[in-house]
C-alpha cells in the first residue's frame, strides 16, 4: 500500500541551554514535552533535560530527592507523570538493576525498592543494559539485555539474556517484580532491541513487539507476545523486510511501527566499495514502518532531498508527539576510532500523518500568548 | 553462555567484547590504557608560569595589591618597598640567545649611516632653527606632532641605554614608534606633496641623532609599507642642505632590510635537521594583497623555511582576483594540487609537505586528504570560521590521513586550545599541535609580550621553523613506535 510521502524536519534555532550530544540515552514524552536522561560519550551523562516542541525551547528542571547516577542504555517509560528508570550502564563495563522513579509534576527522584510479587521466583532481574523496558496496562515488561559476568568492569564477560519480568505498577504507587510463566518459543537472547506495546482500538488484545537486537550478529526477527494469553509468536509478515539492527528506535505512532536508524550489517554493494573487510556494519538513516494492523512492512516514500534527511545515526533516542517523530543526537557511526566517537547534535521531526485540522479551543489557545 | 542454537558468527570472544565496547561507547575506562597513541602531547611555546599562576590566582590583580601578600608580584611589590632601588647597576644579563656584540653592531647600523645622509651636525635647538615661515596648517600641524614623536623615542632609548638586552629594547621601541609614525601619516592619508615636504624637511634639519631615529623608523615603515615609504622618500625637490640625489641610493641599501637583534641567532642550529631534505608546498593564505600576514615577514619565513627543504609557492594567476570566495577557494585547491602534480614529478623520492597560512592551512589540509603528500602543516589553523567550528560531525577534516602539525596562537579568536584537543584527538593520523603563548590568530606576539619574553617577532618565527623541524624529526619516529605497538598487540591476541 502506498503511503503519502513523507517529510523530516530538522528543528533549528531552539533557545535554552542545549544538553551536550549523546547516544544511549533514552527520552519519553509528556504532554508535549520531550524528557531526556542519561546517555553518554566519554562520560555518561546525569543531567535532565526536557524540550519544549511549542516553544521549541530546551530547558534544564532544577531536580531533587535520591537523584540517580547516569546511566546510559536503560529502560525509561512513563505512566502519566511518573517516569521509571531501570538498569544501564553506570560506569565502564559496570551495569545496574536499580529502579528510580522520576515525579514529572515536581521533579522529584526516588530509588523504588521493588517486592518480588510471589514467592519462590528470583527477587529481581539482574544488571544488565541493552534491555526493552515497556508500559502495558499497568505493567512495565522488561526482556532481554547484555549482562557482564566478570567482577572486574574492565574483563567484560557478555551474556545475552532472554528472560522476561513483569513489574506490576500498583494503585497505591508501590512496584513489585514478577517472572511471568509464557507459553510457545521465545525470542533468542538479545539486546538493544526495541519492543512496543499495541492494543487493537478498542482495548483489546494487547501485545509486547520485540524487534531486532543484537546477539553477536544483527537481528531482523519480529516477535510477538500476547499478554492475555501470554504466548509468543512469531508472525508471519508481509512486504520488503527491513535489514537486521540494532541500537535503532522503534516509536508507535497510531496503528504503525516506525523503525529509524542504527547499525545494519553492510550489504553487498557496499562491500564492493569499502577496503576495510573490518568494517562489517553501518550506521543507517533509513526508516521502515510496520503497520501492526495488517502486519506488513510498508513502503516509505521519502520526500526529500540527501541534506533534508537526519544522517546516519545509532543509539539515538525517538518520541512520538501527537504525528510527529521526534528524534535527537546519537553516534554517528564508524569514521571515529571508539574511545572518541562524535555525536550528532541534531534535533528533527516527522510529521508521519497530517495533522487534524484544529478544534475551536486550539484556536482561541493559539490568539493567546501564553499557552 | 548464550542458550541453545544461538549462533555466534565466526566472532573470538575477544572481538565479541570488543564489537561490544564499540556499540556501548558511553563511558571510557576509569584507567586510560598506557599506550602510544597517534596525537603528539601539545607543545607550549613562552609559556611563563609564573605569569600563568597569577593569572590562575582567584582574586583580581586589585585585590592582591591592596591585600599584598597574596600572589608572588605582591610579595615582591613589598619587598622593592622595605629595600633602595639600585638605578646606577644595569639588571643581570638574561638569558637571551642571541650574540649581544653582533646584536649591538647591527644597532647601531643606523646611527653609523647617519654621515651618509648628511655630513654636518646642527646645533641642539636645531627644533626652533627650522624655518617655519609659509607653513600651512596642517604642515605645522604634522611637523608638530612628528617631533614630539621622536622626543617620546628619545626618552625611550634614554631609559634602556646602556642595558644588557638594550638591542632588544631598542628593536621593540623602534617598533611601536614606527607604529606611531605611521598612524600619524595615516591620519594625514599619505598625501604625497605633504609627505615629501615632510621627508624633506626632517632630512635637512634633524639633529644627527634624531636623524639616526629617523633612518631607524624609515627601514621598519618600509617593511610594513613599501610603496608608500617609496613614493615619501622619491627625490622631487632639489636643493636643500644634503645632495639627495647621491643619497637616495645609500638610504635605499639602507632601508631594504631592517636590522633584528635576532638576524645573526642561528636558532636552528639547535636542532638537528631532517636528514632528508623536504619539499614545502606553500599555499598562500588569500590573494596576495591581502595584508593578512605583511609582506615582509612572510618572504622572511619562507627564507627560513628554505633552511629546512627546498620551498615551492602555490600562485594563482591575477585573475582569480576577481572571484568570489568560494570560486577563489577552489581556485586555490586546482592550482596547489596542479603544482603538487609538477613536485611529484621533478622530485619524486623526497618528502612533500603542503603548508599553509591561515586559510591556506585549510587548503593545505584538503589537498591532503586526496593527494599522497608526506604530512601538512597548518600555520595559524582556523578551526573556527563563519559557519561555525571545523570538526563537525560532516566535516571532511576529520578524514586526514596524513602526519600534521597545526600550530595556533593562543590568544587567536579562530581557535582555541581546547577545541583543537577535542579536534586532534578525534583524528586518525599522526597529529602535532605547537601553541605560541600570548600570539594571536596570525602567531604575532603583542610587542608587550615580546618585551617581557625577551623575544622579537622574527625570533617567534624562527621558533615556528623549529617547530617544524621537530614535528619532521618525530613523525618517522612515532611512526616506527606505532608499528611495534600494532605488532605486539596483534601478537597479544594470537
Amino acid at each position: 500500500m502506498a503511503v503519502p510521502a513523507l517529510k523530516w524536519k530538522r528543528v533549528s534555532e531552539t533557545s535554552g541551554s542545549q544538553p551536550r550530544p549523546r547516544h544511549g540515552h533514552r527520552a519519553v514524552a509528556i504532554k508535549d514535552l520531550m524528557v531526556v536522561f542519561g546517555g553518554g560519550n566519554e562520560g555518561i551523562v546525569d543531567e535532565l533535560h526536557v524540550y519544549n516542541t511549542v516553544t521549541n525551547q530546551w530547558f534544564q528542571p532544577s531536580v531533587k530527592g535520591d537523584i540517580p547516577p547516569g546511566c546510559a542504555a536503560y529502560g525509561f517509560v512513563v505512566d502519566g507523570t511518573r517516569i521509571l528508570v531501570f538498569g544501564g550502564m553506570i560506569e565502564y563495563g559496570r551495569y545496574s538493576n536499580d529502579l528510580y522513579e522520576l515525579q514529572a509534576a515536581r521533579w522529584e527522584w526516588k530509588k523504588l525498592k521493588p517486592k518480588p510479587a510471589r514467592s519462590g521466583c528470583d527477587v529481581e532481574p539482574c544488571p544488565r543494559l541493552g534491555h526493552s523496558f515497556t508500559l502495558i496496562n499497568n505493567v512495565v515488561y522488561l526482556f532481554g539485555g547484555l549482562a557482564n559476568e566478570s567482577e572486574d568492569p574492565k574483563n567484560n564477560i557478555p551474556r545475552y539474556l532472554d528472560d522476561l519480568w513483569a513489574l506490576e505498577l500498583k494503585p497505591n504507587n508501590s512496584v513489585c517484580w514478577d517472572r511471568p510463566t509464557t507459553f510457545g518459543t521465545a525470542p533468542s537472547p538479545r539486546e538493544s532491541h526495541t519492543a512496543v506495546s499495541y492494543v487493537e482500538e478498542d482495548g483489546s488484545r494487547p501485545r509486547l513487539i520485540i524487534y531486532g537486537g543484537m546477539s553477536g550478529c544483527r537481528l531482523g526477527d519480529l516477535w510477538m507476545l500476547h499478554l492475555d494469553t501470554m504466548e509468543w509468536s512469531k508472525p508471519s509478515v508481509s512486504g520488503t523486510i527491513p535489514l537486521p539492527r540494532s541500537l535503532h528506535s522503534a516509536t508507535l505512532i497510531g496503528n504503525k511501527m516506525y523503525i529509524f536508524g542504527g547499525w545494519v550489517p553492510l550489504v553487498l554493494d557496499d562491500l564492493k566499495t569499502t577496503t576495510n573487510h573490518e568494517k562489517e556494519w553501518k550506521c543507517t538513516n533509513s526508516l521502515a514502518c510496520l503497520n501492526l494492523e495488517s502486519m506488513s512492512w510498508e513502503n516509505v516514500q521519502m520526500d526529500a532531498l540527501d541534506e533534508s534527511i537526519p544522517r546516519a545515526r545509532a543509539g539515538h533516542c525517538a518520541i512520538a508527539i501527537h504525528n510527529r517523530l521526534y528524534i535527537w543526537s546519537g553516534r554517528d557511526g564508524y569514521r571515529k576510532a571508539w574511545n572518541n566517537q562524535v555525536c550528532c547534535k541534531d534535533l528533527w521531526y516527522l510529521e508521519v500523518e497530517k495533522p487534524p485540522a484544529p478544534g475551536r479551543v486550539q484556536l482561541v489557545k493559539a490568539s493567546t500568548n501564553s499557552l | 553462555g548464550p542458550g541453545p542454537g544461538f549462533r555466534m558468527p565466526n566472532l573470538t570472544p575477544s572481538q565479541l567484547v570488543k564489537l561490544i565496547n564499540l556499540d556501548h561507547s558511553y563511558a571510557l575506562p576509569s584507567a586510560p590504557l598506557e599506550k602510544k597513541t597517534h596525537c603528539f602531547p601539545p607543545r607550549l611555546l613562552f609559556q611563563n608560569e609564573e605569569e600563568i599562576a597569577l593569572l590562575n590566582e582567584p582574586k583580581s590583580k586589585l585585590e592582591n595589591l591592596l591585600t599584598r601578600k597574596s600572589s608572588k608580584r605582591a610579595q615582591k611589590v613589598k619587598i622593592v618597598e622595605e629595600e633602595d632601588i639600585d638605578v646606577c647597576t644595569p639588571d643581570d644579563d638574561p638569558k637571551i640567545p642571541y650574540d649581544h656584540g653582533k646584536a649591538r653592531q647591527l644597532m647601531k647600523e643606523c646611527e653609523k649611516n647617519v654621515n651618509f645622509a648628511r655630513i654636518h651636525d646642527v646645533s641642539e635647538n636645531w627644533e626652533e632653527d627650522v624655518n617655519k615661515i609659509g607653513w600651512t596648517k596642517s604642515q605645522r600641524r604634522l611637523f608638530k606632532k612628528m617631533v614630539q614623536i621622536f622626543h617620546d623615542e628619545h626618552l625611550k632609548r634614554l631609559a634602556y641605554s646602556e642595558n644588557a638586552s638594550e638591542p632588544l629594547y631598542r628593536r621593540l621601541s623602534i617598533d611601536k614608534t614606527t607604529q606611531a609614525v605611521r598612524t600619524l601619516l595615516t591620519q594625514f592619508a599619505w598625501e604625497t606633496k605633504l609627505i615629501q615636504w615632510l621627508h624633506g624637511v626632517l632630512m635637512d634639519n634633524l639633529s644627527l641623532e634624531y636623524l639616526g631615529y629617523y633612518l631607524d623608523i624609515l627601514q621598519t615603515l618600509k617593511s610594513k609599507v613599501p610603496t608608500l615609504v617609496e613614493k615619501m622618500i622619491t627625490a622631487s625637490a632639489s636643493g636643500g642642505k644634503c645632495n639627495r640625489a647621491t643619497n637616495v641610493e645609500a638610504l635605499n641599501l639602507l632601508l631594504k632590510r631592517p636590522w633584528d637583534p635576532y638576524a645573526t641567532a642561528i636558532h636552528t642550529s639547535k636542532l638537528k635537521k631532517p636528514t632528508v631534505s623536504a619539499v614545502f608546498v606553500v599555499v598562500p593564505p588569500g590573494p596576495p594583497n591581502g595584508n593578512v600576514i605583511c609582506h615582509q615577514r612572510q618572504k622572511s619565513w619562507l627564507s627560513l623555511l628554505a633552511g629546512l627543504g627546498k620551498v615551492v609557492t602555490v600562485s594563482l594567476p591575477s585573475t582569480a582576483n576577481k572571484l568570489n570566495v568560494n570560486l577563489y577557494a577552489e581556485m586555490m585547491l586546482v592550482c596547489s594540487k596542479q603544482k603538487l602534480v609538477e613536485v611529484f614529478e621533478t622530485s619524486p623520492d623526497k618528502p612533500i609537505y603542503l603548508v599553509g597560512w591561515g586559510s591556506g592551512a585549510i587548503v593545505a589540509a584538503t589537498l591532503s586528504l586526496t593527494e599522497n603528500v608526506t604530512g601538512v602543516i597548518c600555520l595559524g589553523f582556523p578551526l573556527h570560521g563563519t559557519y561555525g567550528t571545523r570538526a563537525d560531525v560532516d566535516d571532511c577534516l576529520n578524514d586526514l590521513k596524513h602526519p600534521t602539525l597545526f600550530v595556533i596562537g593562543d590568544r587567536a579568536n579562530n581557535s582555541s586550545i581546547t577545541d583543537m584537543e577535542i579536534f586532534r584527538k578525534g583524528l586518525s593520523c599522526i597529529n602535532g599541535l605547537s601553541v605560541i603563548c600570548q600570539a594571536d590568530t596570525y602567531l604575532r606576539v603583542t610587542n608587550y609580550h615580546q618585551k617581557r619574553l625577551f623575544v622579537t617577532q622574527s625570533y617567534v618565527d624562527k621558533c615556528i621553523i623549529d617547530e617544524i623541524a621537530w614535528f619532521l624529526i618525530n613523525v618517522p619516529i612515532l611512526e616506527d613506535e606505532l608499528k611495534v605497538q600494532a605488532q605486539q598487540a596483534q601478537e597479544q591476541v594470537l
